[in-house]
């Protein structure tokens, strides 16, 4: 196999933006009240900000829609590219960003809070998370610098351990029982603008772990020898993993455990445009953002179904196609 | 070779790996511009002897030092300018390309921002060239024969363009024709100044590329001698069997093994 079978990074680049151009008006224009394209654009022209003569087109777009499109755009690119980030840094092409456990975490701590009825159930989640993490970087902390499977191994215990514990919460909460259900599934329905602060700082995270570390994740993801080229290994790979899990950590604790995202796209990505970072990650944003908020958008229009089993549903197969007429 | 100065030193090197002495109080000094081979049976620490000089190995006592500073002072991004590093049974089964993989041997000359230069890819592109892969840049490393990936590492090795190679058993699971075409690479390296350090198993081939060569048996140096001075008894006293060295019309050194069991060391 030669290079041949790769695509221009540049027209990819330009794919994936106009698809998320295209992804993000949908979801602007879609939705239970119709408006025509000209109303959206007077609306959207208005701004954000005209509250004293708003109508209530401009209240559903700027209340109710921007912020969902905004939410299920971010949380795309964020899972896209921390899964590109973990297949590289685990060298697994099971790895997803779930791997360390964190979304056994925030399902334990969002059933825990929906349980009680204290409210928070996304603080709660965060925490799941956190508590995740820091327990399987405490395990799987010998393993960072030589034994990959040890960390894969720590994450995925981890995870069961508090998946477990979510299990049990369901056995004991009785009539609550369909709310955690509903809320594991996931879903943006319930996105508005205070969700955006903390997944900008999930976004900028991911970007700078993106930005700082491109060449670091190419030599992981080429399986050479790693600390000869001088490279920190046990520190980067600390450093790559933690922060990528926590940034997923904001996604799923907001909005629970959206699957195939994080696994599919990078895989994907990869056949198209080969494995080298710069371009994986730089695809791997918009591509992201483009799939989730599109599936959001589907999923909105298909009676609010759970968002995260429309990606597998669809995307599943379509996958199985292109590994297929790999061969 | 008598006017050039020492540049690498092993001094009283011991490394223990769990618990078992795997390394002896190793000491040894080597000059820029020879190619150095370490010989020794299965198991006598070669592996270790070199990655305790990259500073990949922790060690019990001793210190390693080039050009009169201890390499430990140095951090590990220092030491990836002074070492390049061609492990042992590279098989890294990637798709990247050739050039893509050689290019991260310019991984330790990156600035802060990261990013390689098209400086770097001139000479990702002629240490292709050097090691004859030259057509093959654009390849997939995957898909390349075990002989084609091993050069790609050394291509990498390259790259790096450090004093000092470290390459591991570099031409063990090559054909006669790309471990030969190998050997003339490292010959060539030091005769362009650097250092090249070459663990073998082949006798022969470390007798006809190295100038020195460096013994080792049960963690220990037992003989630190120059190549043309080889014999069979060093050969027996170091295998445990007996050998028959010939000198060809050409100049080579033929060693040959005769029948006879390796005692047994540990």
């Amino acid at each position: 196999m030669t290079r041949r079978g790769r695509f221009p990074l540049s027209l990819g680049c330009a794919g994936a933006i106009s698809a998320l151009l295209a992804a993000v008006v949908c979801g602007l224009y879609f939705g239970d009240v119709k408006m025509s394209l000209a109303e959206l654009w007077g609306v959207l022209k208005a701004g954000p900000l005209s509250y004293p003569d708003e109508t209530f087109r401009h209240g559903v777009v700027w209340r109710i829609r921007m912020p969902r499109v905004i939410a299920s755009s971010i949380s795309g690119a964020v899972l896209a590219a921390s899964g590109v980030i973990f297949q590289a840094v685990l060298k697994n092409p099971l790895a997803e960003p779930y791997t360390l456990g964190v979304s056994g975490g925030a399902a334990f701590g969002a059933s825990c809070a929906i349980l009680t009825g204290m409210g928070w159930i996304t603080p709660a989640a965060f925490l799941g998370c956190a508590a995740a993490l820091a327990a399987v970087m405490l395990l799987g902390w010998r393993g960072v610098e030589s034994d990959l499977s040890g960390i894969i191994l720590a994450g995925v215990i981890v995870g069961n351990i508090f998946g477990a514990g979510m299990t049990l919460m369901k056995a004991i909460a009785g009539d609550k029982v369909s709310a955690i259900v509903f809320w594991l599934m996931g879903s943006f329905s319930a996105a508005d603008w205070r969700d955006v602060t903390p997944l900008l700082m999930s976004l900028l995270v991911v970007l700078s772990l993106c930005l700082a570390y491109r060449d670091e994740l190419d030599i992981f993801a080429s399986d050479s020898d790693v600390a000869s080229l001088g490279i920190n290994v046990s520190v980067t790979r600390a450093i790559l993993l933690a922060g990528a899990s926590l940034a997923v950590s904001f996604v799923v604790s907001g909005f629970g455990v959206i699957g195939f995202v994080g696994l599919i796209v990078p895989h994907f990505l990869r056949i198209l445009f080969g494995p080298v970072h710069r371009g994986l990650l730089a695809m791997s944003l918009p591509a992201g953002a483009a799939l989730l908020s599109a599936a959001d958008t589907a999923a909105k229009t298909r009676n609010e179904m759970p968002v995260g089993v429309l990606t597998v549903l669809v995307g599943g197969p379509v996958f199985c196609f292109i590994l297929w007429k790999r061969k | 070779m008598e006017t050039k100065i020492t540049v690498l030193s092993v001094e009283n090197v011991s490394v223990d790996i769990q618990g078992t002495r795997i390394l002896r109080e190793i000491s040894f000094g080597a000059r820029a511009g020879e190619v150095l081979a370490i010989l020794g049976p299965n198991g006598c620490g070669k592996s270790t002897l070199i990655e305790a000089i990259l500073g990949l190995r922790g060690t019990v006592s001793g210190r390693v030092s080039f050009e009169g500073r201890d390499i430990s002072l140095y951090n590990r991004k220092k030491r990836a300018l002074i070492f390049a590093y061609m492990p042992q049974n590279t098989a890294p089964n990637s798709f990247f390309t050739v050039l893509e993989t050689v290019v991260m041997g310019r991984y330790p000359y990156l600035g802060t921002f990261g990013g390689y230069a098209k400086r770097d890819f001139d000479i990702a592109r002629d240490a292709i060239r050097r090691t004859g892969l030259s057509g093959f840049e654009d390849r997939v490393v995957s898909g390349l024969s075990g002989g084609e990936t091993a050069t790609v590492m050394l291509a990498r090795s390259l790259a790096q363009d450090t004093p000092v190679i470290l390459l591991d058993e570099p031409t063990s699971s090559l054909d006669p024709g790309h471990a030969l075409a190998i050997a003339d690479i490292i010959k060539k390296l030091a005769a362009a100044g650097k250092l090249p350090i070459v663990s073998m198993h082949d006798v022969n081939m470390a007798l006809n590329m190295s100038d020195r060569l460096i013994l080792l048996k049960n963690g220990r140096i037992f003989g630190d001698i120059p190549a043309a001075r080889i014999d069979r008894n060093i050969l027996a006293g170091l295998y445990g069997i007996s050998w028959e060295i010939r000198r060809t019309s050409k100049g080579h050194i033929a060693a040959i093994p005769e029948r006879g069991f390796p005692e047994r060391d540990r």
